[in-house]
């Protein structure tokens, strides 16, 4: 079976290939060198000059307007054409384009725009999103999540000593009683928050809680569905029961399939872009002088304040 | 004999609603219920081709995304729990199906060809406001006298003038398209936008998950008949298969909300579903939102009145384009009335009035007593009116966060457009705000509705603040401390959104009410209980009290609450929660209680000042803060009122 050498697929080829096209369309669609002396004003030349002026491109409607006009409408425009084509050309003579940045900035501007164009890529197949995937699953990762309950002691109200004091009485009490998940509501104060909190993450509790607490509530090892306390948080002393923790895992491909694709197809544009780039780039011969200046950076001599 | 009548579903047309679940709504869900993707017309020319509603629902459950202008991640720091999609009925989805579909159903068109020059040659804002008339002009069939069609010959003069001198382009095309009402028609195919349609439809059934994240069938319906924003955001318990029996009505139907009303009532029956209609930004409406006259400016009818109760149970108080609540001129007593404002009507017409007016159409606080006027005229409150929040957003992505604002268009959602923004509109004007609460038993669409219609909810400018408000006969001081606010609160009255009817001997009933601040977000100032009542010679009025407020501040003789302070840094853009209190609490009695007089009452919470948006904003770029936009705000909720009856 035939196949497409890996040349054939590179963008960089794709976008020399685009350029040269456009080059020679602009050759055999431009009459032969003009003499830089003279300016023709004939009507092709009037006509796109009209367009260009309105920014309207109607060749048609241009075409009447022009017709239409009289001896003198026609002489203005005439002359108006001859001022800008010559100053453009005295002015390209001069050089006065090679040291304009603003010239620069925008040819420069144009060539991202054609590098952008030319690499709309088609779709990934299984193989490049799996491959994506793969190489950046960190980026998919859930957050470990706890599903617990907890008794509050306001520090506020009953003095932070108390309150911690509190706490411990009841985490021997309800230990005691064997007490379940759902009797937290029956015992302590009111938190400023929830009383049940179930698969929430580590930053969503240390929001709430402190980290210290959220930290404690997250314990790998436990102990579950036993009363733990004091606990202390900026609000007061907590006696905690933790039903579960489920550790982060990195879900499947199918779980976050959308993302993947939109990830992938993100990078890819990014990278054939900035392939096209280097390659332009590349085609140059690059001589870097840096003599006279310092072997090492430094501080500026002027600071920026 | 005393009364306490639960949240009136009276007015409800539907009688089969899927079964509630058991007991007190005890989940406080947040979502947003306006928001647009690149199938909105708007959007799509300013800014947002790539962020669709399968985009906006991922973003809202709290997974980065890319944003649809400057192609960065972006990502929620709190997830949402519910988002109705609602892009624009009128021409939904077309420019994204003519534009980067390029649908020939579209493209072969005489306007649709148009369109495509227009942005071929790089002016997607004329293209736009071509859009805009548009729909304007396709508004307004019949209430206006139709200007004779364009012919050729001035088609060609128009192209010629266009060439040697500066024209109104959107005169001319307004011209063009009044003068040929089939023109619209160009765009307006309703198997288009059922394509669209149903993709939104579709992309709501693969992301509604029960108990998890809800998403709500929903679209916007659009009429601004002379610049007036008379704009609803409609949305339905139904599931999105069912709701591919129906097109969303649009203003191409009719730029009259009655009419909206009669197809609600129409086409719920037909598929056994319940609606809302949410109207938003009176603010901008030129008083014709809550005008106390009809449509056509004859009186309102009990006809009419009853018709609107059906349907509009809340009202938007607040969303990126400023605050619906009320305004300085209409409440020059209350201190915190000059908040976020938004001072540009839409409107694409040369010459036309561009400010918006200030009167008692254009704020809910004005419509909620003038509400009581007409239930004691008419014996039907057209304004009984609950309150939320929602963004409006048009990127797709639902943010109002202040310091991770994704912009109103994707064109200003990057603090270097700002400045300049979109057509005249500065992107600073835009507020960083909108979120609507709900209290339901379940994270479904049947239970969110109905806590719609029930208008057990509330709206904040933005932090995830969490408020409860009760009302009732029997509350003691010592229940705001209550272990279980809620318990107490269901057991001895009636929730936000809820009736108190015939105080007994005339006694003043109590509110109880409990506000606790986001967890991630600023400490609260004070908690506010806003009463609006009618007197016994038909006037209406308002005042404001404090009823809770963070430590160690007392009130002046003339009753006023000293400041709370502000820590806001204004060179970096930050601030400390060395202030306010983390939770409020407390049993208010109206001391001014008339047993024999309609009232309302509403709560108000403020957060203590933070840095707005712009704020943020200049740090980044290193300048000056922009002139003329606030730079700390006070974040606010604003809950639902409870109305006492006599």
């Amino acid at each position: 079976m035939f196949r497409v050498p890996r040349f054939f697929k590179d963008p960089l080829l794709h976008f020399l290939i685009v350029g040269a096209g456009l080059l020679y369309l602009g050759n055999i669609l431009s009459p032969a060198e003009p003499d830089e002396e003279k300016i023709v004003v004939d009507r092709a030349a009037l006509l796109e000059f009209i367009q260009y002026r309105s920014k309207a491109f109607e060749p048609a409607a241009a075409a009447s307007l022009l017709d239409s006009m009289d001896m003198q409408r026609r002489g203005e425009l005439v002359s108006d054409y001859v001022e800008e084509e010559a100053l453009y050309r005295e002015a390209k003579k001069l050089g006065l384009e090679t040291g304009d940045y603003v010239i620069k900035q925008r040819l420069v501007q144009k060539m991202n725009f054609m590098a952008d164009a030319s690499v709309d890529a088609p779709p990934l197949t299984e193989e490049e999103i799996a491959a994506f995937y793969e190489a950046n699953k960190a980026n998919y990762y859930i957050e470990p999540s706890a599903t617990f309950t907890h008794v509050f002691f306001n520090a506020k109200t009953r003095g932070e000593r108390k309150a911690e004091n509190d706490a411990a009485r009841m985490t021997t009490t309800l230990n005691r009683q064997k007490a379940p998940f759902e009797d937290a509501v029956k015992h302590g104060d009111r938190f400023i928050f929830d009383t049940n909190y179930v698969e929430r993450t580590f930053d969503y509790v240390a929001a709430q809680f402190g980290e210290d607490a959220a930290t404690e509530i997250f314990k790998a090892d436990g102990p579950f569905n036993a009363w733990r306390g004091p606990v202390l948080s900026p609000y007061g002393a907590h006696v905690i029961d933790v039903a579960e923790v489920t550790p982060g895992r990195t879900p499947s491909l199918d779980e976050v399939r959308d993302r993947v694709v939109e990830d992938a197809t993100r990078e890819r544009k990014a990278v054939l872009a900035r392939k096209t780039i280097d390659g332009i780039v590349a085609s140059y011969g690059v001589v870097i002088d840096l003599n006279g200046m310092p072997a090492q950076g430094g501080a500026p001599a002027v600071s920026a304040e | 004999m005393r009364r306490l009548l639960l949240a009136a579903t009276a007015a409800c047309a539907i009688s089969t609603v899927a079964a509630a679940a058991e007991g007190d709504p005890d989940k406080l869900l947040w979502g947003d219920t306006h928001l647009h993707t690149n199938l909105s017309s708007d959007a799509y020319f300013l800014g947002n081709k790539s962020a669709t509603a399968e985009t906006s629902y991922r973003f809202a459950r709290g997974e980065p995304v890319i944003h649809p202008y400057h192609r960065a991640r972006v990502q929620l720091h709190t997830p949402l729990d519910f988002l109705a999609v609602s892009d624009h009925g009128e021409l939904l989805g077309v420019p994204y199906r003519l534009m980067t579909l390029g649908d020939d159903r579209l493209t072969n068109t005489r306007l649709g060809a148009k369109l495509i020059q227009l942005v071929k040659e790089g002016r997607s804002e004329d293209a736009f406001g071509l859009f805009i008339v548009a729909i304007t002009v396709g508004g307004e069939q019949g209430s206006m006298q139709r200007p004779p069609k364009v012919g050729a010959a001035t088609a060609l003069w128009w192209r010629l003038k266009s060439l040697i001198s500066v024209v109104d382009r959107q005169q001319m095309v307004g011209r063009w398209l009044a003068g040929d009402p089939t023109l619209l028609g160009d765009l307006d195919q309703p198997e288009v936008i059922r394509t669209s349609w149903e993709s939104n439809l579709a992309a709501a059934e693969k992301y509604n998950e029960p108990g998890k994240f809800t998403t709500l069938v929903a679209w916007e319906f659009t009429p601004t008949p002379d610049g007036a924003n008379l704009h609803r955001i409609v949305l339905s318990n139904t599931d999105g298969v069912t709701a591919k029996q129906f097109l969303p009505y649009t203003a191409n139907d009719s730029d009259n909300p009655e009419d909206l009303w009669r197809w609600l009532e129409e086409t719920s029956k037909q598929i056994n579903a319940d609606f809302v209609a949410i109207p938003h930004n009176s603010n901008i409406s030129k008083g014709r939102m809550f005008s106390t006259a009809d449509f056509h400016g004859k009186p309102m009818t009990k006809e009419i009145a009853q018709l609107r109760a059906n349907w509009e149970t809340v009202a938007e108080v607040t969303q990126i384009k400023g605050t619906s609540e009320t305004h300085p001129l209409l409440s020059p007593n209350d201190e915190f009335a000059g908040f976020e404002f938004f001072n540009r009507l839409i409107e694409a017409r040369p010459g036309a009035q561009t400010t918006p007016t200030v009167t008692d159409g254009d704020y809910i606080r004005s419509a909620l007593r003038n509400g009581l006027k007409f239930e004691e005229t008419l014996g039907v409150n057209p304004f009984k009116l609950g309150m939320i929040g929602s963004t409006d957003s048009h990127t797709g992505l639902s943010s109002a966060e202040e310091n991770n604002f994704m912009g109103k268009m994707g064109i200003d959602s990057i603090p270097e457009n700002k400045e300049t923004g979109f057509g005249r509109v500065s992107g600073w004007e835009m507020s960083a705000s909108g979120l609507a609460a709900v209290w339901a038993r379940e994270n479904t669409r049947e239970e969110i509705v109905a806590a719609f219609r029930r208008r057990e909810v509330y709206g904040t400018t933005g932090p995830h603040m969490s408020v409860r408000f009760f009302g009732g006969f029997d509350f003691a001081p010592g229940d705001a401390d209550a272990r279980d606010i809620a318990a107490t609160g269901y057991a001895k009255g009636v929730p936000m959104g809820g009736d108190l009817k015939g105080s007994e001997s005339g006694r003043a009933p109590s509110f109880l009410v409990r506000a606790v601040k986001d967890p991630i977000d600023a400490n609260l100032d004070r908690v506010q209980i806003v009463k609006g009542w009618l007197d016994a010679s038909g006037e209406t009025h308002e005042k404001v009290f404090d009823v809770a407020w963070s430590g160690g501040r007392l009130r002046d003789a003339q009753g006023r609450l000293a400041p709370v302070g502000d820590t806001v840094d204004h060179k970096t853009a930050s601030y400390t929660n060395t202030i306010g209190a983390p939770e409020l609490a407390a049993v208010w009695t109206d001391p001014e209680f008339d047993a024999k007089t309609r009232a309302f009452y509403y709560v108000r919470v403020l957060q203590i000042p933070t840095p707005r948006d712009s704020l943020y904003d200049s740090v980044a770029l290193q300048k000056a803060p922009p002139e003329g936009y606030a730079e700390v705000i006070q974040e606010r909720a604003y809950t639902s009122p409870i109305w006492y009856t006599p």
